[in-house]
C-alpha cells in the first residue's frame, strides 16, 4: 500500500517537474531505491519544513462556532431514503 | 467634568484594576477594594457613564500630532486632557480608556462609553502582566525562532487591552439534502470487492447559539481575535467604567450588523455541521444546503487582550494574549536557516526511509 502511494506521488512528481527528471532516468537504470531516495526525501523534507513552520504560527481564522452551540441539534424532518447499491471489484496483486 | 480617574478610598492615590487579585489595588497604601467597597465609597459609578457629564475630544488640527502619546495603534488621532495633570493625551478616535504617559494614571474617555457606545458586558482582566511576560518567554521557544528575537526586550511593549466583541445569540435553521453513501469492502479471491450502499437524505433542523463573538474593532487582526478565543463567559459581567482602570480600551469601530457576516458563516458552518452528525453514514456529499437565522439583538461586550505590536528585521509582528485564559497566539519571526537545516535534516530520513521501502 505505502509502496504504491510513494509511486503514485513519483509519478505526479515526474509528470510535474523539471526537477526530478534527471534524477528518475538515472532510477530506471538503479531500480526503485533511488525512486524511494527521491520521493522519501522530498516527502521528509515539505514534512518536516511544514510541520516546524506550522509550530511557530498559530493565527488561525474561525470558521465554526461549535463551542457556542446551546442544547443539541433539534430535528423537524429526517429522510433516508436507500437509491440503489454499486459494486466495484478490484484486483488485488 | 474631566475624564473619569479613581481614587483609592483610604488614601487617594490613584487605584487600579489587579487582574490577579480581582480586585482594586492601591500601589501607595497597599489596600484592596471589591468593586461593591469601590462603588460603596462613591470611587466606583455603580451604572453606566453619566451621558451629561462627559469630557469630549479636542480635534487635532494640521497635522499637530501624528502618532499617538499611549502607544494606541490608529492613525485617526484626537486629544484629551489628563483629569490628573492636565497633560495632553494624543490617542486613537477609539480609544475608550488609556494611561497618562505623562503622569501615569488611569484615564477612561467617557464620551466612548456612552449611548451606542455603552457595552453591556465585560470580562474584566485576570492575567497580570508578570505572567504574560513569562507566558510570552515560554510562546517563543519554537524550534525556528531566531536566535537574535529576544522576548524580554520585546515583551515589556506587551499592553494590556479592553478590544469590543459583538456578541450574537439566536437559532438557525438548516435544510441539507444529501447523497450519502455507505460502504463495505470485502475480499474474494483475488478481488476487493466494495459495496456502495447509496441513500438520499433530508435533515431539517436548528441549531441554538448563544454569545457567538466577532471583534468589532477594524484595527486588530481578526484571525487573531478568533485564535485567542474562547472567552469564559462565567465571568462575564455587566459593564462598569472603572474595570477599565489602569488599561487601555476601545469602543467599536465596525458596527454589529457588519461584524454579523464573520459570525453568520460560523453559524452557518456550524449548522451544517450538526445536520451532517444527524446522518451516520461513512461519505456524505451536500447537495442543497439552506439556512436562515433568527437572530437576537446583539451584546455588546469588552474582553480582555494582552496586545503586542513589534519589528523584527524590518517585518511587523503581532502576537495576542486571551486576558482571561492566558491563550497565547501569533506568528513568530522564522530563522530560514534553521529552517533550511531542518528541511534537509528531514530529506535525509525521509530519503533513507523510502529507500528501504522501495529498494
Amino acid at each position: 500500500m505505502i509502496r504504491k502511494i510513494i509511486e503514485k506521488i513519483g509519478f505526479m512528481l515526474i509528470a510535474n517537474s523539471v526537477l526530478f527528471t534527471p534524477i528518475v532516468a538515472h532510477a530506471d537504470g538503479a531500480g526503485g531505491g533511488v525512486v524511494g531516495i527521491v520521493v522519501g526525501g522530498a516527502i521528509g523534507g515539505i514534512v518536516v519544513g511544514s510541520t516546524l513552520v506550522s509550530m511557530s504560527k498559530t493565527k488561525i481564522t474561525a470558521t465554526k462556532a461549535e463551542k457556542y452551540v446551546e442544547g443539541q441539534l433539534e430535528l423537524k424532518r429526517k429522510q433516508d431514503q436507500f437509491v440503489t447499491t454499486k459494486t466495484e471489484r478490484h484486483k488485488v496483486n | 467634568m474631566a475624564n473619569i480617574s479613581y481614587k483609592c478610598p483610604t488614601c487617594g492615590a490613584e487605584i487600579f484594576w489587579d487582574a490577579s487579585a480581582g480586585k482594586f489595588l492601591c500601589k501607595y497604601c497597599g489596600d484592596e477594594f471589591t468593586m461593591e467597597d469601590m462603588e460603596a465609597s462613591g470611587q466606583a459609578q455603580a451604572g453606566a457613564v453619566d451621558n451629561q457629564h462627559v469630557e469630549l475630544h479636542e480635534e487635532i488640527v494640521n497635522n499637530e500630532y501624528t502618532s499617538s502619546t499611549d502607544g494606541t495603534v490608529g492613525s485617526n488621532l484626537v486629544k484629551y486632557k489628563c483629569s490628573y495633570c492636565g497633560s495632553e493625551i494624543i490617542t486613537d478616535r477609539a480609544t475608550a480608556a488609556t494611561v497618562c504617559v505623562y503622569c501615569g494614571n488611569a484615564v477612561v474617555m467617557g464620551e466612548q462609553l456612552i449611548n451606542d457606545f455603552a457595552p453591556d458586558y465585560v470580562i474584566p482582566f485576570k492575567v497580570e502582566k508578570a505572567r504574560v511576560m513569562q507566558a510570552f518567554k515560554e510562546f517563543s521557544k519554537k524550534p525556528l525562532t531566531p536566535k537574535a528575537f529576544d522576548p524580554e526586550k520585546v515583551v515589556e511593549k506587551m499592553q494590556g487591552v479592553y478590544i469590543p466583541f459583538w456578541l450574537y445569540s439566536g437559532e438557525c435553521e438548516g435544510y441539507m439534502d444529501a447523497e450519502c453513501v455507505n460502504e463495505k469492502t470485502t475480499r474474494q479471491g483475488d478481488y476487493r470487492v466494495v459495496e456502495k450502499k447509496i441513500y438520499n437524505v433530508l435533515r431539517e433542523g436548528k441549531v441554538r447559539f448563544k454569545n457567538v463573538p466577532v471583534d468589532g474593532s477594524s484595527k486588530t487582526d481578526d484571525a487573531a481575535m478568533d485564535s485567542i478565543e474562547p472567552y469564559d463567559y462565567k465571568d462575564l459581567v455587566p459593564f462598569k467604567p472603572a474595570y477599565l482602570s489602569g488599561f487601555l480600551a476601545e469602543r467599536y469601530d465596525e458596527d454589529a450588523e457588519k461584524c454579523f457576516e464573520r459570525a453568520k458563516l460560523r453559524i452557518e458552518n456550524t449548522t451544517l455541521d450538526k445536520l451532517k452528525e444527524s446522518a451516520p453514514y461513512d461519505r456524505i456529499t451536500v447537495r442543497t444546503y439552506n439556512k436562515n437565522i433568527k437572530k437576537e439583538k446583539p451584546k455588546y461586550a469588552l474582553m480582555p487582550t494582552w496586545l503586542l505590536y513589534t519589528v523584527y528585521n524590518g517585518e511587523k509582528y503581532f502576537f495576542a494574549m486571551n486576558g482571561q485564559t492566558g491563550k497565547f497566539i501569533g506568528n513568530l519571526p522564522i530563522d530560514k536557516g534553521k529552517l533550511t537545516v531542518c528541511s534537509i535534516l528531514g530529506a535525509i530520513v525521509g530519503g533513507f526511509l523510502g529507500y528501504i521501502l522501495m529498494r
